[in-house]
């Protein structure tokens, strides 16, 4: 938990004055001291307070401290503060300490046992014994070793993803258990990062991997995937990690769910996307705010370490600007890392590097090192792997280095080592280290040979030029280098702008201009319409109909479109993303129906060029859709302030009066209230 | 007599300390014992240690011995007089319990009955003496016994000690060895160099020494003991180490098995491995130790 007064806060428990008046008088003036003086207020306190550590002197009678001592170990609370006891041996009184029994079972972080000769000497006494020390290391101690590693200039941070197989006792999860304890012995790697359903497929939990990993000492990644989980599942996902100390999690939208479920496909949940997961994690990180029998009741921070992803690997300007556009958001909603998908293209990720300098857009930035065999290459070059991506060229590569005696696997791994060269020296913070059938030592060999070669990381950049074919780039090319210029290059894409965009520009700007005078002429007729449930439910029958046949409309209520340049995201994006392109469109087609359907946002960015507003893309964070609206007029959600938009516009709700969602429940309240 | 012969061929040996339960479900106890059985050469069953009420190490190591398990019985001059002790020393043998240590118990004040009467009718020495005459068929008032027990006798000494009381716990050793004591438990031990004039001094062909190897099992803990226990020091680079472990549980695990090894390599006639509750933790610890 985060410190709001910048002093420590520590709980103070003993019953006896002599000791509470030490304590006062030696560390009052440096931090905020808090006194229980029994039993029942020091575990009160200690759950209310939340006090940064927690002194622990004698209390009465005679083995209370102890059985203290051991429910705030037990305390799902107070397991996570640090406890340290201190007996005040006064000499009158020698036995107002702890048996050594009691020793023997004692968990805490510290121990102190204190004689005072004079009343005088305590104070210095008690700097003698390090006291002030040790609650501050306590302190520092849940620093993050992750977030310590990518803020820390001089550490280049790295992370070995991991992934979790199908199945509760399968070979596979051995494996990931195994490279934990490799690495965590072998001391080179920042965190474990642990995917979440890998490709869509059910697997072992990450969330419950990582809390597994975590105990075992290293620091875990968790992968949270917007793909099968709502908004309340990721919730309480979340307070689990918190709870069990596990604080870093990646950001992603997730592949598109595989067919390989359960009795068929399962539903893609898509819920919240990344933006708005992340304003969730900060949201808990701040204390989130909610309503609990009529209360606000504000819960206790969280202390996540949210990264997002991102691919600059795109080919057209349209994804390319899609990815950008929506890693503006997830920066702005609060993400603190940026891992990029897999590619291998120096050019473009520094291209990401710069696109960030130019925008003054401080993150850290980890360049994803994915361990290439020719098999996966093949894969990825036709699009097996959605996102990742391998050009004729690199594959061409693999194919002869395939030949060699190892099948090409010292050739993989110097690849690899050179790109931790080249991200290292372009500016990255760390390295995601990923690939299949990888072992501790490969990776270790990785890190070695990579900085050996960082020096030298300029001269490494020519190896690593694999432009698509026709492929966009941000900016233009810096011909000494071979990266990038900070000179924005000029777009190749063509504009569209199609009859019914046009069409819908024009009504959007009519009837949906809340400063209008449409708007305010409108406005008393629809509160007046809101309150009639047949006039309702015909306009929003014929709203339905109108949007179905125009835009594919699911009827959701809480219109998107003019966020996506009226292509629908509810129906026509099979993630739902209302925010940006999720990552795996591929040379503009959707991850889903590839060379069948376009990207939404893809659509857009054409849509919008064609009126010179493509810059427009993007520019505000779209909340999610508010499921309270599902099956209702989207018209009438705008007019009477309910949808996104009306909160994002400042349209205000008219004077309380029952909504349409509270139908149920208010008018069977309304009938009992009435005399 | 596993314990025995391992000692007397100058092997190795493993004790490992088992509580006896604070009541009478004796489940985990046995569940512990039995899961290490194969691998320890005997359990050490504590007379109540630090005088906190427990089923007696006589009941204890009864249901050991029962289970197949070779005990090793705890007595103390604290709690019986010359009468009940011995008389427990008969039932022992009678009941095939034939390995005892012999203690002097700590005092009630630091147990959990600090109003006790602690009786300390006969010393240490004297108890010795006692199991010595009853395995020549006598008792102590010189009456004869209708079959006399065997024992295979154990005490502790104090290899913390310097100066004049070292001289002083030498001395003592001599005299339990004559009284028939044949090894010897230290206090726990961390750090070979804190009782190196000890080891100078000390005849170990005379009586094999079996350091106390105790788990520990935080910070918290090692504190305390190092500040008030002046039998044992625990270097400060070691609750350094525990501090900063990643997983403190392992670590805890690791120092107990870097401890064992050495103890092994150095010679020592064994180790008295003390897992003070983690129990559970010893097949791992065996493990580490080559056991
Ligand atoms: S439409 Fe675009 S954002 Fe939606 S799933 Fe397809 S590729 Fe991803």
């Amino acid at each position: 938990m985060e410190k709001t007064s910048g002093r420590a806060r520590v709980l103070v428990v003993g019953s006896e004055p002599e000791f509470l008046e030490m304590i006062g008088t030696s560390l009052g003036d440096q931090v905020e001291l808090l006194f229980a003086r029994n039993e029942h207020e020091g575990l009160s306190m200690a759950r209310t307070e939340r006090p940064d550590a927690i002194l622990l002197g004698y209390l009465e009678p005679r083995g209370t401290s102890f059985k203290l001592h051991r429910r705030l170990r037990g305390g799902w609370i107070t397991k996570h503060i640090p406890l340290l006891v201190v007996d005040l041996r006064l000499p009158e009184q020698p036995h107002k300490a702890w048996t050594s029994q009691e020793a023997m079972q004692m968990d805490a972080e510290d121990y102190f046992s204190i004689t005072p000769d004079d009343t005088a000497s305590l104070s210095r006494l008690m700097e003698s014994v390090g006291l002030m020390e040790k609650i501050s290391t306590k302190l520092s101690e849940r620093a993050n070793p992750l977030k310590d590693a990518i803020l820390d200039e001089k550490t280049f941070c790295v992370t070995w993803e991991q992934i979790p197989g199908r199945g509760a006792f399968e070979m596979q999860q051995e494996h990931v258990i195994d490279n934990v304890a490799r690495a965590a012995d072998g001391g080179k790697i920042h965190a474990i990062s642990v995917t979440d359903n890998p490709g869509g497929n059910p697997a072992l939990s990450t969330e419950m991997l990582c809390a597994e990993i975590k105990k075992s000492g290293m620091e875990p990644l968790v992968h949270l995937a917007c793909r099968d989980k709502n908004r309340s599942e990721i919730e309480s996902m979340l307070y689990g990690l918190a709870a069990e100390g596990v604080r870093n999690i990646l950001v992603l939208t997730g592949d598109y769910p595989s067919s390989e479920g359960f009795e068929g496909r399962p539903k893609p949940v898509f819920d919240i996307d990344p933006v708005n997961s992340v304003r969730l994690v900060e949201t808990m990180n701040r204390g989130l705010e909610h309503q609990a029998m009529r209360k606000k009741v504000v819960l206790a921070p969280t202390d996540f370490y949210a990264g997002v992803c991102v691919s600059p690997f795109k080919k057209l300007e349209s994804e390319l600007m899609a990815q950008y556009t929506k890693l503006k958001k997830k920066i702005e909603a609060g993400a603190k890392f940026i891992i990029t998908q897999v590619g291998y293209d120096a050019r473009k990720l520094h291209e990401l590097l710069q696109w960030l300098r130019v925008n003054t857009y401080d993150i850290p930035v980890i360049a994803n090192i994915y361990i290439l065999p020719y098999g996966t290459a093949k894969l990825m070059n036709t699009n097996g792997i959605p996102g990742c991506v391998v050009t004729d060229k690199l594959v061409a590569e693999l194919a002869e280095e395939a030949k060699a005696e190892d099948k090409g696997k010292s050739a993989r791994l110097l690849r690899s080592a050179k790109i931790y060269a080249i991200a290292k020296g372009m500016g990255c913070a760390g390295a995601h280290i990923g690939g299949h059938g990888i072992t501790y030592e490969m990776v270790e060999h990785i890190i070695t040979k990579g900085e050996e070669f960082t020096s030298d990381w300029e001269s490494l950049v020519a190896e690593f030029d694999y432009p698509q074919a026709d492929g966009f780039y941000f900016f233009e090319r810096d011909n000494k280098t071979g990266l990038n210029t900070d000179i924005p290059a000029k777009g190749t894409l063509k504009p569209s702008g199609p009859l019914i965009y046009r069409f819908s520009r024009i009504a959007h700007t009519v009837l949906f201009n809340e400063r209008s005078w449409v708007f305010k002429m409108l406005r008393p007729m629809a509160k007046r319409i809101d309150t009639w449930p047949r006039t309702k439910r015909a306009l929003d029958y014929f709203e339905h109909l109108a949007k179905a046949a125009l835009f594919g409309c699911l009827n959701c209520g809480d219109c998107a479109l003019f966020d996506v340049a009226f292509v629908c995201p509810m129906s026509q994006c099979p993630k739902s993303q209302r925010n940006g392109a999720c990552g795996g469109s591929y040379e503009g087609w959707c991850e889903v129906y590839p060379n069948e359907k376009k990207c939404v946002w893809v659509q857009a960015y054409e849509r919008l060029k064609a009126y010179n507003e493509e810059t427009t893309i993007g520019e505000y964070i779209v909340l999610p859709c508010n499921w309270d609206l599902w099956q209702t007029s989207s018209w009438l959600n705008f007019y009477l302030g309910r949808d996104h938009t009306a909160k994002r516009l400042g349209i205000e709700p008219p004077q309380a009066k029952p909504s349409s969602t509270e139908r149920g429940k208010v008018t069977g309240a309304s009938a009992e209230g009435k005399p | 007599m596993r314990l025995k012969s391992k000692l007397d061929e100058g092997k190795f040996a493993i004790l490992a300390e088992m509580e006896p339960p604070k009541g009478v479900d004796v489940s985990t106890m046995v569940a512990n014992a039995t899961r290490v059985k194969e691998r320890v050469d005997a359990f050490v069953v504590p007379d109540m240690n630090d005088a906190v009420l427990r089923m007696s190490s006589l009941g204890g190591a009864l249901i050991l011995k029962e289970k197949g398990m070779e005990p090793v019985m705890q007595l103390s001059c604290r709690d019986r007089n010359r009468l009940a002790l011995q008389a427990d020393l008969l039932a022992a043998s009678a009941c095939g319990i034939n390995n005892i240590m012999v203690v002097r118990g700590e005092d009630v004040g630091f147990g959990d009955h600090h109003q006790a009467k602690a009786v300390y009718d006969i010393e240490l020495l004297e108890l010795l003496d006692v199991t010595q005459k009853l395995q020549r068929g006598q008792d102590m008032a010189g009456i004869g016994l209708s079959g006399s027990p065997r024992f295979f006798v154990g005490s502790v000494v104090n290899t913390a000690a310097e100066g004049k009381a070292l001289d002083l716990e030498l001395e003592e050793m001599d005299k339990k060895i004559e009284e028939g004591v044949q090894f010897f438990v230290s206090p726990p031990l961390f750090d070979l160099a804190s009782i190196d004039p000890f080891l100078k001094r000390v005849d170990r062909r005379k009586g094999r020494i079996i350091p106390t190897v105790l788990l520990l099992k935080s910070v918290g803990m090692a504190r305390y003991i190092d500040r008030n226990n002046d039998k044992v020091h625990i270097p400060g680079a070691l609750i350094e180490r525990l501090q900063n472990a990643r997983d403190r549980v392992h670590e805890c695990t690791r120092i107990v098995v870097e401890t064992a090894s050495t103890l092994r390599e150095e010679g020592f006639g064994g180790a008295h491995l003390s897992t003070v509750g983690w129990e559970d933790k010893l097949p791992e610890m065996l493990e580490g130790i080559g056991i």
